[in-house]
């Protein structure tokens, strides 16, 4: 019998590729996770929103670290982000499946994990003007890494103007909000972000643009 | 000619964009040469996408065309060409010495925009075709093209050679003809010789995928219509000067196009083309670093950890782990008060700035808040190859800055003298590593046989007795393959008189009987700051055994390396087991390579080949920064084109494929691709593994400074 399963395991060895202990054998087997963040079931894709719901409400009672829903559009992707570490203005929100979105004030200033992540960024005037809630123009860069892994920078001219006044409850969160939109223009690539800012100057919603091939990410907090 | 390791054919999506917009005359389109042009016989002033990698098949009248095309520079193409003419008789109706009926031909093109295009002036080219083969398809020309509005091309040029051989206008000097014997020279005796004829032609983009092209042909086709006259043609009758076609693109990569050929014939093409330049994910996909741990404030002077009793190695052991969730391996760690010295050993990132920077964010995770300074350190089979220095305050302050901030920040380092007398790691030696897969061994572009090959089976397995010593031994067994077929025509012909030194793999291949890869072991160290050696010895490669020794000098921030590599051989049994034959020979190079920047690199070596013969080999390649290299090398030794036989002397083109750049993954695993001309005895070269060059300059200023926007990824 043992003999019988060895020889079995020694064909697929042979026939399917290498097999060993390398500690580089597996890597590239690992196919390229589309997934960003957990798909809904396999039929529909999509996530219903009672499964949400559910998971909102799981997640915030199995942990006291700030918590955020977020929706990537293009990928067809939802999950609870937590935030997982914090430098200075700057938090790293992480999924389960190890990706990882890095915000300030609710703006995203990096991914990871993505795939044509957001390696940097400069945000500071659009972040005072969305903030103070209050109209203006500014210069926002994003930075990539190209097919050749050479930094790529995106500069934008981008105007931002207010809105009207909301509110906002979902989670923990129940709080009044500013809408502000924030329209950018770089050559040929053309964005718009939207933000639900709360008093203190957070954007505690969110929809921002992340890059050619992630398009929008919307971002709900749920626990501050 | 032998392609070693299969290259990936799936995973090569790719993404040239295919706008056809008059920038320096670029088009997707290739013509039944696999040359970029959007005619279809006759060649154009047109490059394609700079860097782009294509491969075409065509066929018309009894010949096909494999070329492999590669745009060097945004003004100059290469191209190969392997050719298969059916019922060929070579001289112009002489007997086929072919046994098969097929005639296999190859050759070299090489063309050069002199001029770009400009709102009135059109694009100039001159172009060799088949200018060091057996110049079957010899001929020159010089060509210009012009764009009159965004979608029609107006080509009008002169030709030498085959170009000139038909409606010949005017003749410069005279022009040698007939098919030159074995080939491999440069036929600078007839460039620009000869009757000289025009040609022209006209292009039209009729939509963003289609074109359609007519054009009159200078090529009198007198080799394959047997001795120029149409009774005796034997493969196809040419009636007339006029072609048509269409040529249509399927998708990013591949285009295909149909013509109808000198009023008798239907051609076809295919091409595949990819822009080494874009990876399907850019970036990458892998998964989220950990982020950087800030530490608690004042707490950068609290020393206790290191007076309390076994901190340090539950320490080590948190680093080790957390290190290990990342891909990378603790290979030795130095703790001081406020430094700390860690050797990694990274088998999953190809670009040695992300590992770094995986590193980086893992130390300041794990380590006690008043280690404020972090020397990172790479290795290869456990000798330390360079090292990144840092503060920690850098890496918290700089986490979301560009990365060029960070580079400012970093020092690099190939001191060894940091790592001496350092403790390796619990678990990493002594440690076996083995691995048991199928393998495929191809042989393509003989002049006999367009495709040969093995397919078998191989056990491999390294054992790292101690940092810097490896036992490494692989065994295979052939399943089935026939790369042991005997010879016949040309690559059987005129063996030469050099000792038989490479010319027999033939005899290495016969039998399925297991047989020893190679059996080593092998000595890797440090001499000092930049100074690297290896030792290897015993059963090298698959012809030889004995001794190898190496010393490398690289500074770590430098362009220029500089080598010297000293072997004693002897020629093994051709059943690959233990027993040696009589011929044994001293050989060994001098090597410099230099890193031009721009993407181009240099390798020349000097010395003494496996056939006691002297020269050197000259390297040029153009390296893409995500691992693509695609190159060319040349060696010329004091063996006489006759004594060395078909082909003259040795050269060759080489392709690197990284694995990451189709799957998008960080993995270290890559395709070398190395398309040879024949196996020859002169100007060949011992093969030994873990040549030192390689093994170093990843983790060398240079080559980290070009990707360093991966450390934060």
């Amino acid at each position: 019998m043992i003999v019988k399963r060895s020889i079995a395991a020694l064909a697929a060895c042979l026939a399917l590729a290498a097999c060993g202990n390398r500690s580089d054998q597996n890597q590239i087997f690992k196919t390229l996770s589309a997934g960003f963040l957990k798909k809904g079931d396999q039929q529909g894709g999509s996530v219903t929103p009672e499964q949400v719901a559910i998971a909102i409400q799981q997640s915030l009672q199995g942990t006291d670290l700030p918590l955020a829903l977020a929706v990537m559009d293009k990928r067809n992707a939802t999950a609870i982000l937590t935030r997982i570490e914090t430098n200075g203005a700057y938090g790293t929100w992480g999924t389960s499946d190890r990706r990882t979105i890095i915000l300030r004030g609710g703006l995203v200033t990096g991914t990871r994990g993505l795939g044509n992540d957001v390696m940097s960024s400069e945000i500071d005037a659009v972040a005072a003007l969305v903030s103070a809630r209050k109209g203006g123009t500014a210069t926002r860069v994003q930075r990539y890494l190209d097919g050749e892994n050479h930094t790529v920078a995106l500069v934008a001219e981008c105007t931002v103007a207010r809105g009207g006044a909301k509110h906002v409850k979902i989670g923990e969160i129940n709080t009044r909000v500013t809408e502000m939109t924030e329209r950018c223009s770089a050559g040929q690539t053309q964005f718009e972000n939207s933000y639900m800012v709360d008093p203190s100057g957070y954007a505690v919603q969110a929809r921002q643009w992340l890059s050619p091939a992630n398009g929008h990410i919307s971002i709900q907090a749920l626990r501050r | 000619m032998r392609v070693l390791k299969p290259a990936i054919v799936a995973g090569l999506v790719v993404s040239i964009p295919w706008t056809v917009l008059a920038q320096n005359l670029v088009t997707t389109s290739k013509n039944m040469y696999g040359t970029p042009g959007g005619l279809i016989d006759m060649p154009t002033a047109e490059m394609a996408h700079d860097g782009e990698l294509s491969s075409t098949v065509s066929h018309f009248g009894g010949t096909s065309k494999t070329t492999l095309t590669f745009q060097i520079t945004p003004r100059l193409t290469g191209s190969f060409r392997y050719s298969a003419l059916n019922e060929y008789r070579p001289g112009r109706g002489g007997p086929n010495p072919y046994p098969n009926g097929t005639y296999y031909d190859r050759s070299f093109d090489l063309r050069y925009q002199l001029l770009t295009e400009g709102q009135y002036r059109p694009g100039v080219a001159v172009g060799l075709r088949d200018f060091i083969g057996t110049g079957l398809y010899g001929s020159e020309y010089v060509v210009a093209t012009k764009s009159i509005g965004d979608r029609l091309r107006l080509t009008g040029g002169v030709g030498w050679g085959r170009l000139g051989s038909f409606n010949s206008f005017a003749t410069t000097g005279t022009r040698p003809t007939g098919v030159i014997g074995s080939g491999g020279l440069p036929t600078t005796d007839r460039w620009f010789r000869g009757p000289v004829a025009g040609f022209g032609g006209i292009s039209y983009q009729a939509t963003d995928r289609l074109s359609f092209k007519a054009e009159y042909s200078s090529d009198a086709y007198l080799e394959e219509r047997g001795g120029g006259q149409d009774p005796g043609s034997n493969m196809f009758q040419r009636k007339s000067p006029w072609n048509f076609g269409l040529d249509y693109q399927v998708s990013r990569s591949v285009n295909v196009g149909a013509y109808y050929l000198y009023g008798s014939e239907v051609g076809l093409s295919v091409t595949v083309a990819l822009d080494p330049k874009s990876s399907p994910v850019p970036g990458g996909a892998d998964t989220a670093p950990l982020p950087v741990a800030m530490r608690p404030r004042f707490s950068a002077s609290d020393l206790g950890w290191k007076t309390q009793p076994g901190a340090e190695d539950s320490l080590r052991a948190q680093v080790a782990e957390t290190l290990a969730g990342e891909g990378l391996i603790l290979e030795g760690i130095r703790l001081e008060g406020t430094r700390a010295h860690v050797l990694l050993r990274n088998t999953r990132y190809d670009v040695e700035a992300q590992a770094v920077g995986r590193a980086a964010r893992v130390l300041s995770r794990t380590l006690p808040p008043s280690v404020e300074t972090f020397t990172i350190g790479q290795t290869f089979n456990g000798m330390p190859t360079g090292a990144v220095t840092m503060t920690r305050s850098d890496v918290e302050r700089l986490e979301n800055a560009p990365a060029t901030d960070m580079f400012e920040r970093v020092t690099f380092g190939g001191d060894a003298g940091a790592w001496a007398g350092m403790a390796p790691e619990g678990g990493s030696y002594p440690r076996f590593e083995w691995s048991l897969g199928p393998y495929a061994k191809l042989s393509v572009f003989d002049p006999d046989n367009p495709v040969k090959a093995d397919i078998g089976a191989r056990l491999s397995a390294d054992y790292h007795v101690a940092p810097g010593w490896v036992l490494s031994g692989s065994v295979s067994a052939k399943m089935v393959g026939n790369l042991d077929d005997p010879p016949s025509g040309r690559s059987g012909a005129g063996p030469g008189t050099l000792p038989k030194v490479r010319s027999n793999a033939r005899l290495y291949s016969m039998g399925n009987d297991p047989r020893i890869d190679h059996l080593t072991l092998a000595r890797y160290g440090r001499l000092g700051e930049d100074w690297y050696s290896r030792v290897t010895f015993g059963y090298l490669e698959q012809m030889y055994a004995g001794i190898s020794g190496e010393v490398l000098w690289k500074p770590v921030d430098s362009k220029l390396a500089l080598g010297a590599e000293l072997n004693y051989v002897a020629q093994r049994d051709f059943d690959q087991l233990f027993g040696v034959q009589n011929y044994t020979v001293a050989t060994g190079h001098v090597s410099a390579y230099y890193d031009f920047g721009g993407g181009y690199h240099g390798q020349m070596d000097m010395g003494r080949y496996l056939a006691g013969d002297w020269g050197a080999t000259v390297a040029l390649d153009r390296e893409f920064d995500n691992g693509w290299r695609v190159g060319a090398y040349v060696t010329k030794t004091n063996v006489s084109s006759a004594a060395f036989g078909e082909g003259s002397f040795d050269k060759g083109i080489r392709i690197t494929v990284p694995l990451s750049w189709a799957t998008g993954t960080a993995t270290r695993r890559k395709n070398d691709i190395v398309i040879q001309s024949l196996t020859r005895d002169g100007g060949a070269r011992l093969n030994v593994d873990g040549r030192l060059y390689e093994a170093v300059r990843d983790a060398h200023k240079p080559q980290m400074a070009k990707t360093w926007g991966k450390f934060w990824r």
